[in-house]
């Protein structure tokens, strides 16, 4: 078999020999260069996490649990870790505990915007109030006697300090939060909430002064004006149940968890001149100035036009829908009973129904915002409502009387 | 450093000794060792890998680093009794890599290196002239196969090697080399008719 060209010769073994040699101590200078790149490579790599981490560490930290407190004094531009933007003008914002481990911050002085990064909620206390917001933009300022908050962007959840209630604020609102009396209260609720243009109950009613006479309250639905009363009394203890409470002293209410709000003050020692800042804790017992409670003590003064216009602004504003529809229901019966409004009354019972009351309830509103739409000379609605109301209990208290009516009409 | 030639290290390895035996020095950096074992199976894998790349330079380069990486790697060969077959495996492996090189060379238009170890240069004088023309025949046809086909068949009809070999080579299962060979031979077949 020939085949030379496939076979080596003793002196080509001898030259492959030496090639193989010089390529081993080749490949062999070629893998200590690439481990010396490597180590490079990591020796520069720590070097970057490392000036990242302190960096980092720099920012000041959004949350105080693990992390040194940052102050922010006088007016400066801070970037938080999350991303969040602060301005601070003419200031003082102090980092405060938060048991849930949110940013939360009190506003001592000043004013401040917020361009907060979506995530976790900030929160931002001050004397006046405790303002809750997530994904927005938001201005704070501090005066001696007021806060006025003003946020561009997202959403933000008001709790006053001197009152249980919770106020939403919708993007380009503004709010300012006064002292605690009750016509300082009402003024200083004028612009957005509830009384938007968007709202649908503006101009309804005129806020009127509150210095009304003091008259002794009556039990809603029990007036001889009342066009139920003499068919059916109402029950009382399961009314009391439904009338409005103030936001947040509710058990089951969203905006606490559970737990009731109270906005007593303490004195922080570490701020300047011993401001106060909030505090929670379970006392329930402040007094109520929300809405839902100036209309509870309007109507107990027997200032009903009030009551009936801070039910509706309250059913408005609340977050809970069993709160707003009961806040709605207790309006109806005021503009019927005591103010013997009908067509607001009917508006009122209908926007109850719209925000959804239990289940018993509402049959009692379809009756009444028939009644009420009857006597205001809605025919139409009236009906509506009543006919609506006798597919649902055909044989309920009221179906004789409105059946007749209908079968007249 | 001076290199001492393959004939002075190869008497230092006193005389034939086993595989193990060598690689177990080699493994010790013994150089004579090295060299020994080099120029016992050098020129075995030299004559497989030339049938198959048909390139004298590319072959060279082949066995020379194909051994540089096994000397290198010593250290890692469990099995002692196996160098040679470990050796074949890596060539063949720097085999398919320069395959893949002169096909990326094809497609951007450089020149790659013509084959100047045919195959038929195996075929022995002895035989009759149409019977060499047969084989010719299929030796041109048997490099234009698939890598993969060509490396198989090679190493089964021309080498000798048993599937179980082969696939070790190839590293690839013993049925994968079945499919291979089976391809192979049909293609052949094929171009026969």
């Amino acid at each position: 078999m020939r085949a030379p060209d496939h076979e080596l010769r003793p002196n080509d073994v001898e030259r492959m020999w030496q090639g193989t040699l010089a390529l081993m101590s080749v490949r062999r200078a070629a893998r200590a260069r690439r481990r010396r790149w490597v180590s490079y490579a990591v020796v520069v790599a720590v070097v970057w996490i490392a000036a990242w981490a302190l960096g980092r560490a720099r920012v000041p930290p959004r949350t105080v649990e693990g992390h040194a407190v940052a102050q922010l004094e006088g007016s400066t531009h801070q970037r938080f870790a999350d991303g969040s933007v602060v301005e601070l003008h003419d200031g003082l914002l102090t980092p405060v505990e938060d048991e849930q481990g949110r940013a939360r911050f009190a506003l001592r002085s000043g004013r401040v915007t917020v361009d907060v990064a979506p995530g976790e909620p900030w929160v931002l206390d001050s004397e006046l109030a405790r303002i809750e917001i997530v994904g927005s933009r938001f201005s704070v300022t501090r005066t001696d006697d007021a806060l006025t908050i003003e946020l561009e962007r997202g959403e933000a959840v008001v709790y006053r300090t001197h009152d249980p209630g919770a106020l939403r604020l919708l993007a380009g609102e503004r709010l300012v939060v006064t002292a605690p009396t009750i016509e300082e209260v009402a003024e200083a609720t004028p612009r957005p909430l509830g009384t938007s243009p968007a709202s649908p109950l503006a101009g309804e009613l005129e806020l009127e002064p509150t210095a009304g006479a003091a008259a002794l309250p009556r039990p809603l639905g029990t007036s001889p004006a009342s066009p139920l009363a003499g068919e059916r009394e109402l029950e009382r203890p399961a009314y009391a149940e439904a009338t409005p409470r103030p936001l947040g002293t509710s058990p089951s209410s969203p905006l606490t968890g559970g737990r009731k709000l109270d906005h007593s003050e303490e004195t922080d020692a570490d701020a300047p001149g011993g401001a106060p800042r909030l505090a929670l804790d379970e006392d329930a017992e402040a007094p109520g100035r929300s809405e839902l409670d100036l209309a509870d003590a309007a109507r107990e003064r027997g200032d009903f036009r009030l009551a009936a216009k801070l039910y509706l602004r309250g059913a408005r504003m609340t977050l809970s829908r069993e709160r707003a529809s009961s806040a709605a229901f207790g309006a109806g019966q005021i503009l019927f009973d005591e103010l013997a409004d009908y067509v607001a009354a009917g508006d009122a019972f209908e926007l109850a129904l719209e925000l959804g009351l239990s289940a018993g309830w509402d049959d009692i509103a379809m009756a009444r915002a028939a009644e009420s739409y009857r006597r205001g000379g809605h025919r139409e609605r009236a009906a509506r409502w009543a006919l609506r109301y006798l597919d649902r209990a055909p044989h309920g208290p009221y179906a004789a009387s409105l059946r007749t009516w209908v079968e007249r009409r | 450093m001076s290199i001492a030639p393959i004939t002075q290290l190869a008497a230092k390895a006193d005389g034939p000794r086993s595989d193990a035996e060598l690689v177990a020095r080699a493994k010790d950096g013994e150089r004579a060792a090295q060299a020994a074992l080099f120029r016992r199976h050098a020129t075995s894998i030299h004559r497989t890998i030339s049938r198959i790349s048909g390139r004298r330079e590319e072959t060279e380069d082949i066995v020379q680093e194909a051994f540089a990486i096994a000397l290198e790697k010593l250290p890692t060969l469990e099995d002692h009794t196996a160098f040679k077959p470990w050796v074949l495996r890596i060539a063949i492996n720097r085999l398919r890599r320069f395959h893949r090189r002169r096909l990326f060379l094809q497609i951007v238009g450089r020149p790659v290196e013509e084959i100047d170890l045919p195959l038929e240069s195996l075929i022995s004088p002895d035989i009759s002239p149409e019977r060499a023309a047969e084989l010719t025949w299929v030796a041109r046809r048997v490099e234009r196969l698939p890598a993969k086909q060509r490396i198989a068949w090679t190493l089964r009809f021309v080498d000798g090697l048993q599937i179980a070999e082969v696939a070790a080579a190839m590293e690839v299962s013993v049925a994968s080399v079945k499919r291979y060979v089976r391809s192979a031979v049909g293609a052949l077949d094929r171009r026969t008719r």
